[in-house]
């Protein structure tokens, strides 16, 4: 079964409903789109577990997806709300390397792109973005980051922090 | 290969039951309930504007009590819809109108003091109305009841950005307990509506805003 819209807002409508098969079908199919959301945008280890507690938000928060609007915006909002918030929990990977290699379906590729979380951070000012990157993302110290960007430990910390509360307003923005 | 183990999806969906869609529209009438109660109360209480009750009051109090009810609506609904998220949900015109409710709170008392440089010994005279400490004693309560229905909506739904929900069911709130209080209030001039009504708003959404991300974070 394909993960478009039209096929994910059936299911969701069934799962609002109690269907069990469908909603078990809805969870099959979000979990590549919730990896392909998250990879590269927080550490590889992690992302299982973004996952996962993406999922758990979806299950708590299943009766807020109105069946008049599509469903991937709002399974985007709910993704990047997570995303954010293990952003600022400041997870700290123990593997960092990050794979060049989305390998996505073409048409998921146009969704991704215009729903997920690759946007945010470049709209982000650059040393806010890029502080998050070192001390978020890629799991350096404080120091290392500082070093790294050429920016004082506290200037790091103030433009993570800043960066965040940034982030956290654009959760709803298409753009 | 999936990131997530079966077991875990079993579970999820061994777990549902249905959940009807939440609906904004039961929670507005609520608040609507909630407006006539409150304006009842006032009534009882303090009294409706003898002028208000027999259709004479001048215009500008039509317009006051249709200004606080479209603002206070107005940011209540576009506060009601963060329970239910979605990426490009929040850009219907309509809902983006709490910018304009915001902007008019911070700018308003900018007339009250205009008047205060214009007339210092007349504009005190007005602001220092006995009705000023009824107003903000029925109006910042009213508007915390309001907030805290809306409160009680938010924390059933999923909003994903609660500092900015907690601002806007400020203003929304704020607006519709100066509302509430405003059948009573005997005072037209622009100068006292400028300082006490945004001064009630101000101080709710104040309150909202450094309370209620606390609470509907989830």
């Amino acid at each position: 079964m394909s993960a478009d819209e039209q096929t994910l807002a059936r299911l969701m409508a069934a799962a609002q409903a109690g269907d069990r098969v469908a909603y078990r079908q809805l969870l099959g199919l979000c979990v590549p789109l919730l990896a392909r959301f998250f990879k590269r945008r927080i550490a590889e280890a992690a992302v299982d577990d973004l996952v996962q507690e993406t999922l758990m938000s979806v299950h708590r928060k299943l009766d807020t997806w109105d069946p008049d609007r599509r469903f991937l915006p709002w399974l985007a909002a709910i993704a990047r709300y997570r995303w954010i918030d293990q952003l600022r929990r400041g997870y700290r990977a123990a593997e960092t390397a990050l794979d060049d290699d989305i390998g996505v379906a073409s048409d998921e590729t146009a969704i991704i792109a215009r729903l997920g979380v690759e946007r945010l951070l470049e709209r982000l000012p650059a040393k806010q973005a890029a502080a998050i990157r070192a001390t978020r993302i890629e799991g350096l110290s404080m120091a290392e980051a500082s070093a790294m960007l050429g920016q004082s430990e506290s200037l790091v910390a103030v433009n993570v922090h800043r960066g965040l509360k940034r982030l956290s307003m654009m959760v709803e923005d298409e753009e | 290969m999936s990131p997530v183990k079966p077991d875990f999806l079993d579970a999820l969906s061994q777990d549902l039951v249905p959940r009807p869609p939440l609906r904004d529209g039961r929670v507005a009438l609520g608040l609507v309930a909630m407006l006539l109660v409150g304006a009842l109360l006032v009534a009882l209480a303090l009294g409706v504007r003898p002028d208000l009750m027999d259709g004479s009051a001048p215009i500008s109090v039509f317009v006051r009590l249709a200004v606080l009810a479209v603002a206070g609506g107005l940011c209540a609904m576009a506060a009601l819809r963060m329970a239910r998220p979605g990426v490009g949900y929040g850009r219907a015109p309509v809902l983006r109108m709490w910018r304009a409710a915001l902007v008019v709170t911070l700018c308003a008392p900018l007339v009250t003091l205009g008047f205060l440089i214009a007339d210092p010994v007349g504009t005190i005279r007005i602001l220092m109305h006995p009705s000023a400490p009824w107003c903000l004693a029925v109006s910042i309560p009213a508007g915390l009841c309001f907030a805290a229905m809306m409160v009680w909506y938010l924390r059933a739904g999923a909003p994903v950005n609660p500092e900015r929900a907690g601002l806007v069911t400020g203003l929304g709130a704020g607006a519709l307990g100066v509302l509430v209080y405003s059948v009573h209030c005997p005072v037209d001039h622009i100068a006292y509506m400028g300082l006490w009504y945004p001064m009630v708003i101000g101080v709710v959404t104040l309150v909202c805003r450094m309370v209620v991300p606390g609470i509907i974070r989830w």
